[in-house]
């Protein structure tokens, strides 16, 4: 090609046509490339929370101290379309090393079709040396192989707005009696006892909160496919609910769920039931940890029923077809290092997968003490604990019946209906 | 017609290469970006949800399709935002670019109608979903008159409506813009003519204005109408099709059974519908308004 200086650039048909040619070779042979160059030194770590990546660039620089190998960080900014980009691109060589997922019927989702790597050494490696909680290696396992590692251990927890309770002479409830005493009195004084919504997906919150604190073992049947949701059990839960709904215990269906800590910092709620994943964006609404906000595990409806959590742990997961299968693995293998931990816990303000490190937040402190001292029963978050077609479809018919708590019949016999269908489909699909 | 088909049939072999050879690159173009996605879309609509290991399943994802109340909700919509997107933007589109067209300040009233429609669907769903949640400024300013609130997202048909006229809110400035152009292209001596005979006001408009912004009226209800068989990115925002899938229409229950659920064959099936429909209401309007046209 002549350039001549200084003047206009003249190009040759043939010229024009060879370069056309040669870019249309490179795009398409860079299309068909072999995996995804991350820079050396750091696999690739795809995540769709790009709000953590601050916390993710903290943790990976611990793991490079480590382990020599640190995170190359990608987010995909919304979870639908992480989740197909993802599924998309674990079927081909374009594998990222490592990714953030879900847990239960996610991961198994993945796992039974054999795309993700089996972890399960590195997991009995850090259950020897006390990094990790037995506790949850069901809902990170398929087929007794584990394929994921916890992220963190958030608890559900009613985040609470400590003045609110302090100004109307309230304790943080022990009971069920005293819980919706507590309701009534911030009622009375013209604030909305509890935040809600049916926002797309949290309307399952409530759900799983009033079916697992009415009775626990039928929660986990109800799960895991083995009752029905036409049960008594789940008629009575949702009459409850139905019940607080009419007695305007709830913020609006359609709240939105970001506006919520600065409903809390203001005043206007009094309680927000969420992951404890959430504190750091409801502390960064101005809460101050433990002086202002403090949180307690919902009690059980019975007095004396069986005590339960509910958990929600974000997995670690390395595909079947990572490019840097070898790497990565050494990376998992020093993710729970309490050093890692212990960085990752500061900036999530969220509860460590790794029980020996202790948050320095009070909040998150106090609910670790909390579990430590009642040690309830810890069940899966609803979202995570079905097959993921009949949790998406029921958090809808859910979110209907916020809407319009008269319809709790004719929503629970839909759900048990599609639990009929789906179940059989995953069943089905697993054979 | 008969001369057409006579030159083309006396045009040389070489310069029918020639022709051919210009028009492939937008025909191959066609069909690997639409014709071969469209036939892989049917194809795939005839088997079932699995990722790997398909098997052929029939009808099965049109009849479980047709036996689905949400997806036959979403049909409903689907028609509501059809009419809604044709009726609401060229109504309002024709009477803002006639009623502005003739006046000093007419520029700023037209400038802050079309300025939405610089705005991406998603901010405008961001917009729309702060003013029109329970607590949002609609209800704040209804109440600040002694007006109860309404709960406008929470309710079918209410909010199918609510959202049409935010869409309309945002594509009525596009009308604004074409039917100016329309109006400016109409030959002063027409009105002069039709003033000379006493048509004033409604009389001119309906018998002198309107019968000339014919064609322009053709290409906005025919983008209006493409506007509303593809509406999804305010939606989705808005409501993401809730609560209870009740704002869904044809393109996010698409969405909805191939993204959310995973369900590729049902959503190719629920894709293979909505193309019939946007093919059929596209042809019946182009085919009806060409021939009166030509």
């Amino acid at each position: 090609m002549n350039l001549p200086t200084g003047g206009v650039v003249t190009l040759k048909r043939r010229e024009f046509l060879t370069g056309v040619g040669a870019t249309s070779a490179a795009l398409l042979l860079g299309g068909c490339g072999k995996g995804l160059q991350s820079p050396p030194g750091t696999v690739s770590f795809y995540s769709d929370n790009p709000t953590w990546k601050t916390g993710f660039a903290d943790a990976s620089r611990e793991l490079k101290k480590v382990s020599g190998i640190g995170l190359d960080i990608l987010s995909v900014p919304t979870v639908t379309s992480y989740e197909q980009v993802i599924k998309s691109q674990l079927q081909t060589s374009k594998s990222p090393d490592l990714l953030k997922w879900w847990n239960g019927y996610r991961l198994q989702d993945l796992a039974r079709i054999g795309q993700l790597a089996d972890l399960t050494d590195v997991w009995e490696a850090a259950a020897t040396k006390g990094w990790i909680d037995s506790a949850i290696r069901p809902d990170c396992s398929y087929d007794n192989k584990v394929y994921g590692l916890p992220l963190h251990e958030s608890y559900y927890v009613v985040f609470y707005s400590k003045k609110v309770f302090a100004k109307h002479g309230i304790a943080p409830p022990a009971t069920w009696v005293d819980f919706m005493a507590a309701a009534a009195t911030v009622k009375r004084a013209g604030i909305t006892p509890f935040v809600s919504t049916q926002s797309y997906p949290w309307s399952f919150v409530w759900f799983e909160e009033l079916i697992s604190k009415l009775d626990v073992t039928f929660y986990q049947k109800l799960t895991a496919g083995q009752a029905s949701y036409t049960d008594p059990l789940a008629k009575q839960a949702l009459g409850l609910w139905a019940e607080m709904i009419d007695k305007g215990y709830f913020t609006s269906p359609d709240t939105d769920l970001t506006a919520a800590p600065a409903m809390l910092r203001a005043g206007s709620v009094a309680m927000y039931p969420c992951g404890t994943w959430n504190n750091q964006v409801i502390q960064a609404a101005g809460l101050k940890s433990g002086s202002d906000l403090d949180a307690f595990i919902m009690p059980t409806v019975a007095p004396g029923g069986k005590k339960s959590v509910v958990v929600e742990a974000a997995t670690f997961v390395m595909p079947a077809r990572a490019p840097q299968k070898a790497q990565t693995h050494r990376v998992m293998q020093h993710w729970l290092d309490p050093s890692v931990q212990k960085v990752w816990s500061a900036y999530l303000v969220d509860s460590a997968p790794n029980p020996t490190v202790v948050s320095p937040d009070p909040v998150i402190r106090h609910v670790q003490a909390l579990v430590k001292q009642t040690n309830p029963i810890r069940v899966n978050r609803y979202w995570e604990a079905s097959p993921p077609a009949l949790v998406e479809a029921n958090v809808q018919d859910l979110g209907d019946f916020m809407i319009h708590p008269g319809k709790a019949n004719s929503v629970l016999s839909r759900m048990q209906k599609r639990a009929d269908a789906e179940w059989a489909y995953w069943k089905q699909e697993v054979s | 017609m008969a001369t057409a088909v006579k030159t083309r049939g006396r045009t040389p072999i070489a310069e029918r290469l020639t022709s051919g050879l210009f028009l492939l690159p937008a025909a191959l173009l066609v069909t690997a970006l639409l014709t071969a996605p469209f036939a892989a879309t049917i194809y795939r609509s005839f088997f079932d949800d699995r990722f790997i290991h398909q098997s052929f399943a029939g009808i099965d994802n049109y009849r479980r399709m047709f036996s689905d109340t949400a997806v036959l909700k979403s049909l409903l919509n689907t028609l509501f935002w059809l009419i809604g997107t044709v009726v609401l933007p060229i109504g309002l589109g024709i009477a803002i670019a006639v009623m502005t067209s003739a006046i000093k300040w007419g520029r700023i009233a037209r400038l802050a109608i079309v300025l939405p429609y610089a705005i991406s669907g998603s901010a405008v769903a961001v917009v729309w979903n702060f003013m029109l949640q329970s607590d949002g400024a609609i209800n704040k300013a209804l109440t600040s008159f002694g007006l109860g609130g309404h709960a406008w997202l929470l309710n079918w048909p209410m909010n199918t409506i609510v959202m049409i006229i935010a869409n309309a809110w945002q594509s009525t400035g596009v009308a604004v813009i074409l039917f100016l152009v329309g109006l400016q292209a109409i030959p002063a001596e027409t009105i002069e003519a039709g003033a000379l005979d006493g048509a004033y006001g409604w009389r001119r408009f309906r018998h002198i204005v309107f019968p000339q912004l014919r064609a322009v009226t053709v290409v906005i209800v025919g983008i209006s109408l493409v506007n509303g068989l593809k509406a999804f990115d305010l939606i989705w925002v808005l409501s993401q099709g809730g609560p209870a899938r009740s704002t869904e229409t044809l393109a996010v229950s698409m969405y909805w059974e191939t993204f959310v659920l995973q369900r590729p064959g049902s959503g190719a099936a629920v894709a293979v519908v909505l193309t019939v429909v946007v093919i059929a209401v596209s042809w019946i309007y182009l085919r009806r308004q060409l021939r009166q046209s030509y």
